[in-house]
């Protein structure tokens, strides 16, 4: 078949059908950044203070994860994790849903890579503050909840606005595992027409990438107006 | 009343405190002062826990915590009875002035809000910063900073407030101001133990002079008996050093 011209109104017309999709993307992306992101914290308390066996292991699976492209990761975890579980316990995983193994995956890899972010923004906060807490009578509680957390925020929002943006662009790896989200609905509409409007349908994709991943600047940068209090000098 | 009984501190083989002993009594004020790197910070740090001490007692009205086997709560209770105000401020740099001088009254003291912001708005009119109870730390000098840290010291209403060089940090002119907010509040009958090297201002204010040297107190007595007549040779030779002319003058 002969390739048309560019095709603003096939866009323009499959437009909300793969809007249709955002859905998909969406919740994996929330979902994956809400368990990797307590998965880091985890890790992150480990390697603060947990024993020194820990420390060791979860340095060494940083390094191993760190060296993993994401797609193989994903692959691994699709195909692994049934044989594994199931040669060791017997149980099967076949009623669970593609997209939970693309959440563990993700979870897993920005677990390892966010536990780094958080150990070090730890560091960051200054010990004079937490001494403040302390001899204002601040439980371990509080003084994690009240000085570590909000001081520690506007360290790393920057980190955790990449870390989502990262995360929204791994999601698109999951038309491969024939789950529809963005990229897979363009690209079933392209496979639809035959494959002639593949620039159009990828165009489109990315418009739609592009618009999220506004959002999330936007949404981070009021973020960091927030916690930034007291950083500058505010005009009084 | 606050006691402290048998002291000690090493860290790994630098014995900085040795079996020190100390009984300040309510509405007391007492100067520390000593040569640099005796462990006067060292000791009000161990007051509060900041620094676990490796043995001895620390008794702040009805409690006592022996560092053989604090337990958290014990270690707690020593905060909830102190309260330090620090070389270096150590105002909360998220919050405004006023939010410094409210949170710890409403997360710690567990007062209401309003309770808490009243009290605030008190202390920090005593301590003249009133007018800047919006601003952030990083908008105020290093002396109003002070101010403000006091302020929040006092308004969790501790049994005695632990000072380490409160005025260390700051030129003449902001250092004369933080003093006069430090009298102010001895005059409201706060107990204090004051670490200082304004050894002009320390024998105005106080009752009482504790020399400091090597981890040990040396001697101790009113201001006129330390400065004027040091019975302990190396009491004498620290003041020969702090006034190199002939000191009684100064007296
Ligand atoms: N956290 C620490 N780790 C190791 N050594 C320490 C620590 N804190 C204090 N020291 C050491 O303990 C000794 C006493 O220190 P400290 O700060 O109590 O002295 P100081 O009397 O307050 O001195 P200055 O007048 O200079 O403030 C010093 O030798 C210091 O190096
Ligand atoms: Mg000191």
């Amino acid at each position: 078949m002969i390739k048309d011209a560019f095709d603003l109104k096939f866009i323009l017309d499959n437009l909300p059908k793969i809007i249709g999709a955002l859905p998909v993307t969406i919740s994996i992306t929330l979902i994956s950044l809400f368990f990797g992101w307590m998965l880091g914290l985890i890790f992150a308390f480990g390697k603060v203070s947990g024993p020194r066996w820990l420390r060791e292991v979860l340095k060494l699976l940083t390094d191993i994860l760190r060296g993993i492209p994401t797609v193989v990761l994903l692959y691994v975890v699709y195909f692994g994790l049934p044989q594994i579980v199931g040669s060791l316990t017997g149980a099967s995983l076949d009623g669970w849903s593609k997209q939970t193994f693309v959440v563990i995956a993700l979870a897993l890899e920005l677990g390892i890579s966010s536990s780094e972010m958080f150990r070090s923004a730890y560091n960051s906060i200054r010990k004079e503050q937490i001494e403040a807490a302390w001899a204002l009578g601040y439980t371990k509680i509080q003084r994690f909840l009240k000085v570590i957390v909000p001081q520690g925020l506007f360290v790393i929002l920057p980190n955790l606005s990449s870390a989502v943006l990262s995360i929204i662009q791994a999601t698109a790896l999951v038309y491969t595992l024939g789950i529809y989200d963005i990229l897979g609905k363009a690209r079933q509409i392209d496979t639809n027409e035959a494959h002639v409007k593949t620039f159009e349908m990828y165009l489109a994709a990315a418009l739609i990438y592009w618009a999220l991943a506004g959002v999330v600047t936007v949404i981070f940068s009021q973020l960091e107006k927030r916690f930034g209090r007291g950083r500058k000098v505010v005009a009084a | 009343m606050i006691k402290v009984e048998g002291l000690s501190k090493s860290f790994n083989d630098n014995k900085v405190l040795e079996n020190v002993d100390l009984t300040i009594e309510n509405g007391e004020i007492v100067s520390i002062i000593g040569p640099s790197g005796t462990g006067k910070t060292t000791l009000l740090r161990c007051i509060n826990y900041l620094e676990r001490p490796d043995k001895g007692k620390v008794t702040i009205d009805d409690l006592t915590v022996d560092a053989d086997n604090p337990s958290k709560k014990d270690i707690h209770g020593l905060c909830l009875r102190s309260g330090m105000v620090f070389q270096s401020y150590n105002l909360f740099h998220n919050k405004t002035v006023l939010e410094n001088v409210m949170e710890a009254q409403v997360i710690v003291k567990k007062r209401s809000r309003k309770e808490a912001r009243e009290r605030a708005l008190e202390e920090l009119k005593k301590v003249g910063m009133l007018d800047w109870k919006d601003h952030y730390p990083s908008q105020l000098s290093g002396g109003q900073q002070q101010r403000v840290a006091i302020a929040r010291a006092i308004s969790m209403d501790p049994s005695i407030l632990l000072l380490d060089e409160p005025t260390s940090a700051l030129d003449p002119e902001l250092t004369k101001e933080v003093q006069q907010t430090i009298r102010n509040i001895a005059k409201d009958g706060m107990t204090m133990l004051i670490v200082t090297h304004e050894i002009e201002f320390a024998r105005e204010l106080c009752n009482r002079i504790v020399f400091m040297d090597e981890g040990h107190i040396v001697e101790q007595g009113t201001p006129k008996e330390i400065f004027s007549n040091p019975k302990e040779e190396r009491t004498k030779k620290f003041i020969q050093f702090l006034f190199p002319q002939d000191y009684q003058i100064y007296i």
